[in-house]
């Protein structure tokens, strides 16, 4: 999984809801291959929000101590916005491609 | 139900990912811990049932603490790239030409060049605003004026007259690198 990718999926997971570290992992592990180390996803966290595409805000939880939530910013959101663009434009070309080659 | 080993297991993994953090400033450090401790309590009370084999392998899944300092020393893939170019960068690029100073100190403060990017720039700026500020009038005309007379005509007016381009190009420097910043899917490839 290329890290630039694995970014913006984390902010699209994110951007539905505000989630924690380790509900986020339990997501990104649903998709085959998306990490594969569990851990580095928190350093990954860190520079999202020191780059201010996300902040973090603590909330209680049932029988534990406060988690650390993050949500996208609207930062993050505009940034979000342009990779859906540049990515569907990326992946139609590919699948045009592809296709083409396919066929012949 | 705790694990029989479970301190064993979670305290030597943590210290191991303590020592490959060791270079790291110590408030990132000590936030990644935090983060890292989170997480395993989280991954324990998700466990049925809780063995040394069960907990060793939710561990193991967190991965070499190698890695992930690596990945914590990494430069941010989106940083540069998913920074877009705002109000900041464009009265940097107009000051750098007519205030200099002042669009130093904005491209400087901006967060979507590199550092590579402004150190460049500031230095063809500071090069221009040097050599034509009146305070270093005398100094420059002492050590540079003789060697620009050495040349003679017709380099020497040349060279004069392309000095005042040393602003604009600066300028025209960073308004070129904010465009290579236009798509994010660059910094995948």
């Amino acid at each position: 999984m290329r890290k630039g990718l694995l970014e913006f999926c984390v902010l699209s997971l994110l951007s539905s809801r505000p989630r924690y570290g380790y509900e986020l992992v339990q997501e990104l592990a649903k998709s085959n291959g998306m990490l594969t180390t569990e851990g580095t996803i928190y350093p990954l966290l860190s520079r999202l929000r020191r780059e201010r595409l996300v902040d973090t805000e603590w909330r209680e939880s049932t029988g534990g101590p406060p988690r650390k939530y993050y949500r996208v910013t609207s930062t993050g959101h505009r940034a979000l916005a342009s990779f859906h663009g540049e990515w569907r434009s990326l992946r139609d070309a590919v699948d045009g491609i592809v296709r083409g080659g396919g066929t012949k | 139900m705790s694990a029989p080993h479970a301190s064993l297991i979670v305290d030597g993994y943590l210290a191991r990912l303590e020592v490959a953090l060791l270079g790291m400033p110590a408030v990132r450090r000590i936030e990644l811990m935090d983060d890292v401790r989170s997480h395993i309590a989280d991954a324990r009370a998700a466990l049925e049932v809780e063995t040394d084999e069960t907990l060793l392998i939710a561990i193991d899944r967190l991965g070499d603490p190698a890695e992930i300092a690596r990945e914590a020393g990494e430069p941010a893939a989106t940083a540069s790239h998913a920074a877009r170019w705002g109000w900041v960068e464009l009265a940097g690029v107009l000051l750098t030409i007519v205030l200099w100073p002042a669009g130093a100190i904005l491209v400087l403060l901006s967060r979507v060049w590199t550092r590579q990017e402004k150190i460049t720039a500031t230095a063809i700026g500071a090069m221009a605003f040097v050599i034509s500020f009146p305070l270093f009038a005398p100094l420059m005309g002492l050590v540079i004026g003789p060697l620009i007379a050495g040349l003679g005509a017709p380099l020497a007016p040349m060279l004069i007259g392309s000095l005042g381009i040393l602003p604009i190009v600066a300028a025209g420097y960073l308004a070129w690198r904010l465009r290579s910043r236009e798509t994010y899917l660059e910094a995948l490839a």
